[in-house]
């Protein structure tokens, strides 16, 4: 999966969970920045992206995620290391 | 993940965007049920409970009522994160058709929630309490010269107080979660017999619920057995409960809350009545008209067999405890007969259905037929079978029969039935135990029927006993069932949980009657409830629940209990009698019941709804009908 790609599918599953047709991510939206995006919401978005592409994240990862972009690291070093 | 529910749609979003474009809330309610009965992710459950509270928002509890949904307001008193399972109870709710209202205490303060003063308008019927395993499991066992035993029963006295106080409080039913550990044992295998450590303290905690519930201090949701089914990570995420407290997963809360939703939904009368069974491939395994008897897969010698074997010892056990079987089947009759009859390792037989149609007609006019001939409505029905065309043509046709997705594997037939909960019970009567034989005497009964051509003249025939007797917590069990699942003789359809009826039974200014009839072909058991309060300081009473269990219809049981009322009512000092009959899609059959009994029609209660009609009978003008039974009044 391309960084890319990626993103495209963490939109469309944040997308899904908020009800929307689409919602536009950049490598430095932050969830304040997208309506309805809440702890809640995040912990939805956490669960769809680890059945969704196959990773699982340790506690503490999710808390340090400041970013779209530092989400989209951390599933491409998860992607990266189970090659 | 759901054995028992088909998976959604493509189309859902699309279904449930058409849906809130439909003309009546009837459609509208109809197709979110519809739409509920799927595997659904977390996303598709958030927003089907977003379209129930815009379609119900602003419909009354009467209207809800009139569409044939049930209201039930909860609150959730938590010291967990609990917010996540609202929309999957929800529309757990709406497979039962019970519209859960739920409102939550303050996070983490139960007893506060209890003690201070309400500030919510809605009143619940259920609290719901979320305790903390972790807490009370960890920092009671390791510590301390008490052993498990002294602080399970600690923790048991709270649960008991925290209860009574919600009794006290709403008069509304508790509910407890069992516990389970969260992983760890101090001593291992060992541990419960060592009686230290939180595996000791669980084990005697999940020991005494059970008691509290058969002694109707609460009702108890097994929580406990979905750890038993997936293992503890199926529940609990163990991350999100450290980081949100979160005890069960967004992707366990379906599951959960759908088993907590029909322990609610049982406890309104929303639990199914009848199986329905298809034969082949259902009963045994093969096409009994083309393999013959000797050819069905049935019983020892194979593992399809003894799956086969083993649901119909369940099915039979489920007739044991008072749920009624049927037979839909395509087939030739006389072949499926002779092969219940002569296969030696058959487990039911043709007497353990009350109702048996084999025949090449399309199914879901035999199950308009089953119900029919049982007395029960379509939405008291479960059909049980293994072709998913036959299974679509019945969801398509009669939406509010209960189909689950049977597997193709037999060997999980019993799961798939079982984790649906269609007949969750909350407590048993001992009716229940003797219902089958009492269809049975009905068939008796009927029988007579043919041979005596005067009405009067069969019902003395029947040699009837009428025991009718004011309120006796005895009767609390049987009297909650008949409030809640009778549909058909029902006046105003007013559904009490047991602690609103326990409540009314025992204020003595109430008359709370019920009655039991036998007859020579046995005893049919407490059949009939009625409900009279007074009003006007006591110079009427109104006639607030009247209602009959259609086992006894024509029998003309209602004139004794009439007579024993209007003598009740004259010893109170009261002058009159009010009734009223609210309209359902099911009781027209006692439209025209208080004009029988003598009632003229009388101006509305101002807060009334307009279709329902009012009714008054002066006890002067009450003329005593002549009665062909032996009346006793207790």
């Amino acid at each position: 999966m391309t960084r890319n790609e990626i993103l495209a599918t963490v939109s469309k599953l944040l997308a899904e969970i908020l009800d929307e047709d689409s919602v536009e991510l950049t490598e430095t939206t932050a969830a304040p920045d997208v309506p309805g995006w809440d702890s809640f919401a995040n912990i939805n978005l956490m669960v769809s992206i680890e059945q969704a592409v196959g990773v699982v994240f340790k506690a503490h990862e999710i808390e340090a995620l400041r970013n779209v972009g530092d989400l989209l690291n951390s599933i491409e070093q998860k992607l990266a290391a189970r090659k | 993940m759901h054995p028992y529910l088909p998976n959604s749609p493509d189309n859902f979003r699309d279904q449930l965007r058409t849906n809130a474009d439909a003309r009546t809330s009837r459609e509208q309610l109809d197709g979110l049920a519809a739409l509920a009965v799927h595997d659904l992710s977390p996303v598709q459950i958030r927003n089907l409970a977003k379209a129930v509270l815009t379609a119900t928002q602003s419909l009354t509890t009467d209207e809800r009522d009139a569409l044939g949904f049930v209201t039930a307001p909860v609150r959730i008193l938590s010291e967990w994160t609990a917010d996540h399972l609202v929309d999957s109870l929800v529309v757990a709710g709406l497979r039962r058709r019970v519209l859960f209202d739920v409102t939550f205490g303050s996070y983490g303060t139960i007893h506060q929630a209890l003690m201070a003063p309400d500030t919510e308008e809605i009143q619940p019927r259920f609290v719901i309490f979320l305790l903390d395993i972790e807490k009370r499991a960890w920092s009671a066992s390791i510590s301390g010269s008490k052993g498990a035993d002294q602080w399970a029963q600690q923790s048991l006295d709270e649960i008991e107080q925290l209860a009574a106080l919600a009794r006290q409080k709403w008069q509304a039913t508790p509910i407890f979660h069992n516990f389970f550990n969260l992983g760890s044992t101090l001593f291992g295998n060992q541990e419960a017999a060592i009686d230290r450590g939180p595996g000791a303290l669980i084990a005697r905690l999940n020991a005494g619920l059970p008691q509290l519930a058969r002694d109707g201090k609460l009702l108890l949701w097994d929580l406990q057995s979905l750890v038993l089914q997936g293992g503890r990570d199926s529940v609990l995420d163990l991350r999100l409960w450290r980081n949100a407290k979160m005890l069960i997963s967004p992707t366990a809360a379906m599951r959960a809350t759908d088993q907590l939703s029909a322990l609610i939904g049982a406890s309104l009368g929303r639990s199914k009545k009848v199986l329905v069974l298809d034969l082949d491939n259902t009963l045994w395994g093969g096409v009994v008209g083309d393999d013959g008897v000797n050819g069905l897969r049935l019983g020892q010698g194979s593992g399809e067999g003894e799956s086969f074997t083993a649901f119909q010892r369940y099915a039979k056990s489920l007739r044991d405890r008072g749920i009624i079987l049927a037979v839909a089947s395509k087939n030739t009759h006389d072949v499926c007969v002779a092969a219940i009859q002569d296969h030696p390792e058959m487990v039911l037989t043709m007497d353990d259905f009350s109702c048996f149609r084999a025949n090449w007609n399309n199914k879901a006019d035999n199950l308009i037929e089953i119900a029919a001939h049982l007395n029960v409505g379509l939405d008291s029905l479960v059909f049980f079978d293994d072709s998913p065309a036959e299974r679509d043509l019945i969801r398509q046709a009669l939406p509010m029969v209960a189909v689950p997705e049977v597997p193709e594997d037999p060997t999980y037939y019993i799961d798939c039935l079982e984790s649906a909960r269609y007949f969750e019970a909350v407590s048993v009567s001992s009716d229940d135990m003797q219902r089958n034989a009492q269809y049975q005497a009905n068939e008796q009964r009927n029988a007579l029927m043919g041979e005596v051509r005067d009405l009067t003249e069969f019902l003395r025939s029947l040699e009837m006993t009428i025991s009718i007797r004011r309120y006796n917590a005895s009767d609390l069990v049987r009297i909650t069932q008949l409030i809640n699942k009778t549909n058909q003789f029902n006046l105003t359809t007013r559904r009490y949980t047991e602690d609103e009826v326990r409540l009314t039974g025992e204020n003595p200014e109430n008359i709370l009657l019920s009655a039991r009839v036998t007859d020579r072909f046995g005893d049919n058991g407490l059949v009939s409830v009625v409900i009279a309060r007074p009003c006007e300081e006591g110079k009427g009473f109104l006639i607030d629940t009247w209602l009959m269990s259609c086992r006894v219809l024509a029998r003309n049981i209602e004139h004794a209990i009439m007579k024993s009322l209007v003598q009740l009512a004259q010893q109170h000092g009261a002058t009159y009698l009010i009734g009223w009959y609210s309209p359902t899609s099911k009781n027209q059959m006692v439209q025209a019941f208080y004009a029988n009994q003598g009632f003229e029609p009388t101006e509305p209660h101002p807060a009334a709804t307009p279709d329902v009609q009012w009714w008054r009978l002066e006890l002067a003008n009450y003329i005593e009908p002549s009665l062909v039974a032996k009346l006793e009044n207790l």
